[in-house]
């Protein structure tokens, strides 16, 4: 103990006031009581040592603060080492600050005055040696007799107990083709086992105790110790509290989630940062490894997505296509029971919810998932929660034969798509108002399967009786006067053509545009920024018809640019949509290739 | 206070009030759900907190009232700390109010690395892999008793090293 620290101080460490002074009994019944080991008679023994002594309370509340910082220090060292090497890396940075510690201020080792007898029990612990001789023999016998009397305990307890039933009152509700890591095997209806959930694949649904509802997206690894905690060591979870719970916690090795009465989604990747969004509500926050940079604490608001490194909260782009949520959880058992457990729909569920994440996304003017409605086979539904009910489109022109596309499987054999042809002249019609096409900002997705790459693909158009004003356009390897193998789009005032983007043969693409004023326009393919050209200025507000499938001109001179192929997926926003917005988009919707893999990032 | 700078403090406040709970209430995770409770309770009754000072002696009263309503409801009353000692913890409680949890933290972080590894790997044990007293006390040969004697000496040579470092000024930490 240093002479300028016991003067300094308003915390005395020598003398009386020491908290390690205190009478070995009174200090034994604290700790007791504080871990909640105290029985009745001793309690008494406790209480008289605190009323009579003004410095024994002192210590009682320290020791309650020392306690809890103990058990959440060492909790989340465990959570660190478990997962990553963080722990080298803190052991790294804290010995040079000890090394280079001026002498006069360093605290001798801690424990160094817990008296001779303890200590020298704990050293002999640690290092697995003993003063006394020992009876190895004697040992391993005692072990022996240990190990089988627990054995024939457990096993007469298993055949008294009857199935395995777990202490905890999570209930598995539901689950979509869920393979489970080995052992922790969870049927609909079962309670969770306190050990949680290991998920290697596939979508459950778990009600906690507390009413907490949480969507789990395989792989996933987690376990809730409270009714209102859940630890996430990796996967995608997404979980609506009620209103009547308060502060539920989402905990992961470098951040603290806690719930302000709301939906939010949780990410945990290896070797990434922790990655919270709100869908709905508010949440706080908490950066576990920055208790001084002053980035500890973030309130985030509905629509607004975070990354947690293990100091820092950084803002992140929102987008929640990445999680399932509770709603679309619904949807996806609806697309499960259709179809089926056949590996050629391995991800349509997956791109169902996707496909209801994004039917609820801000600024989608329309969205159309060529889903047909048995009620009205000829309307192609626009599913734009938004704007539900306009904007549907007519398949074919009434009066003309043979002008519908025709309903095919799309990217999976549950899914539909349009099927266009050249030789019928096949289109969908739309009449819209002056504000659909948007004028501030503009993305456009469509998920289409040309069939002949030498062919120009009209895929959406404006009839206008000369010129095309909003147009997009697959240009094909034959194509003149324009740039082959590229994609052409007029937002109203010229036309600007991407960079020839490398042709695939007869698979399912991704083209999505996006288109700023005054800015660029951005064209990117299956996921991937292909091409940036300026954008000229705003178009002006018109009504217009549009056609999907057929180019705007339909007199003799353009039947040939008739679209040959299907589209499966259409959407409009009235905004910029972000890269990983996009590239989450194209990875929740690929299809799976041929030799049955999801596809290529 | 808004919402924001109230949810700010909430968090920053949380070990200091778990660990007055845990005072009252002798278990973590009763302390941990009351700790919810008041915080939906500062939520909707922040227009009529005022300052800072303020809030923690309110945080203080709130959490006090419901972990006796939890008492109450589970009969648990005879277990706990009676009243009149209750009351005479209150001043020493207020008195580590002026600390700054994230400080208390770094030097109890910095004194955990200084314990002898018998110790650390003691604490882990039981705090982190949950092996009960019991259990530690029958692999290392020793009575249970004499394992809390060890145990509160730990947490009474760390106490005092955080006060030894919270004593000691900033720039020589």
């Amino acid at each position: 103990m240093s002479d300028s620290a016991s003067k300094s101080g308003s915390y005395p460490s020598e003398g009386p006031s020491r908290v390690a002074d205190r009478p070995r009994d009174f200090l034994r019944l604290a700790v007791c009581f504080i871990e909640g080991g105290l029985p009745a008679d001793d309690l008494r023994l406790l209480e008289d040592y605190l009323r009579n002594d003004s410095a024994n309370r002192s210590a009682f509340v320290r020791l309650c603060r020392i306690y809890i910082g103990v058990v959440e220090e060492l909790k989340a060292e465990s959570y660190l080492s478990a997962s990553d090497s963080q722990r080298a890396l803190t052991g790294a940075v804290m010995m040079p600050a000890m090394l280079h510690e001026p002498a006069a201020n360093r605290v001798p080792p801690v424990g160094s005055n817990i008296p001779h007898s303890d200590s020298f029990a704990l050293r002999a612990q640690a290092d697995g040696n003993s003063t006394k001789p020992q009876n190895h023999f004697r040992n391993r016998i005692g072990w022996i007799a240990i190990v089988a009397t627990a054995a024939i305990a457990v096993i007469t307890a298993l055949v008294l107990r009857g199935p395995f039933t777990p202490s905890s009152n999570n209930i598995l509700l539901s689950s979509i083709h869920a393979r489970w890591a080995s052992g922790h095997q969870i049927v609909s209806g079962q309670r969770v086992p306190d050990d949680g959930v290991n998920l290697l694949h596939g979508l459950v649904e778990v009600r906690m105790q507390s009413g907490a509802l949480v969507v789990v997206h395989g792989p996933a690894r987690l376990h809730f110790p409270s009714p209102r905690q859940i630890r996430l060591a990796h996967g995608n979870i997404v979980v609506r509290v009620p209103h009547t719970i308060a502060g539920f916690t989402v905990k992961t090795k470098s951040a603290n989630i806690v719930d302000l009465g709301t939906e939010f989604g949780v990410a945990v990747t290896s070797r990434k940062p922790t990655s919270a969004e709100v869908f709905k509500g508010h949440v706080a926050v908490h950066c576990a490894g920055a208790a001084k940079s002053g980035q500890s604490l973030r309130i985030l608001h509905q629509g607004q997505a975070v990354r947690i490194n293990r100091h820092t909260i950084q803002t992140a782009a929102f987008n929640p296509l990445r999680f399932v949520r509770p709603a679309a959880f619904a949807e996806c058992i609806w697309a499960a029971a259709k179809a089926g457990t056949s590996s050629a729909n391995q991800g349509y569920i997956r791109w169902k919810a996707s496909s209801f994440a994004i039917s609820h996304m801000s600024g989608l003017k329309c969205y159309y998932t060529f889903t047909p409605d048995p009620a009205q086979p000829n309307t192609l539904l626009n599913e734009s929660t938004a704007t539900f009910g306009r904007y549907n489109g007519r398949l074919g022109n009434p009066g003309v034969p043979n002008s519908s596309p025709t309903w095919r499987p799309g990217r999976w054999p549950a899914k539909s798509a349009l099927q266009f042809s050249l030789t019928h002249h096949t289109a969908v019609h739309m009449r819209v108002g002056p504000h659909f096409v948007p004028r501030r900002a503009i993305t456009i997705f469509v998920w289409l399967k040309p069939e002949d790459l030498a062919h120009t693909d009209h895929i959406i158009n404006q009839i206008k009786p000369e010129d095309p004003r909003f147009n997009l356009c697959w240009l094909g390897s034959q194509e003149k006067p324009y740039t082959p193998n590229a994609i052409y789009f007029d937002w109203g005032t010229g036309r600007v053509i991407s960079a020839t983007v490398l042709p695939k043969i007869s698979e399912w693409t991704f083209l999505a545009v996006t288109a700023r004023p005054d800015r660029s326009v951005r064209f990117y393919v299956d996921g991937k920024l292909a091409s940036v050209r300026p954008c000229p200025p705003a178009p002006k507000p018109q009504s217009m018809q549009l056609l999907i499938g057929a180019p705007g001109l339909l007199n003799s001179g353009t039947r040939s640019l008739f679209m040959i192929g299907r589209i499966g997926e259409l959407g409009i926003f009235n905004r910029v949509l972000s890269a990983p917005e996009i590239r989450a988009m194209y990875r929740s919707g690929r299809p799976p290739m041929s030799n049955g893999t999801a596809g290529k990032q | 206070m808004n919402e924001e700078e109230l949810v700010s403090i909430l968090l920053a406040e949380r070990q200091r009030l778990i660990a007055y709970l845990i005072s009252i209430l002798r278990k973590l995770d009763q302390a941990e759900d009351v700790y919810q409770e008041v915080c939906l309770l500062a939520l909707k009754k922040r227009e009529t907190i005022v300052d800072q000072q303020h809030l923690r002696y309110w945080l203080r009263t709130a959490a006090k009232l419901q972990a006796m309503n939890l008492l109450k409801k589970m009969q648990n009353r005879q277990l706990t700390l009676n009243d009149e000692i209750l009351d005479l913890l209150e001043p020493h409680w207020a008195a580590h109010d002026a600390e700054d949890d994230s400080v208390v933290m770094l030097a109890l972080k910095h004194c955990m690395d200084l314990l002898p590894k018998a110790a650390g790997e003691l604490i882990r044990r039981h705090y982190v892999q949950g092996i009960s007293y019991a259990v530690l006390a029958e692999s290392l040969r020793r009575p249970v008793n004499s394992l809390y004697v060890t145990f509160s000496r730990i947490h009474a040579a760390l106490a005092d090293c955080v006060n030894k470092r919270l004593s000691i000024p900033e720039e020589g930490r």
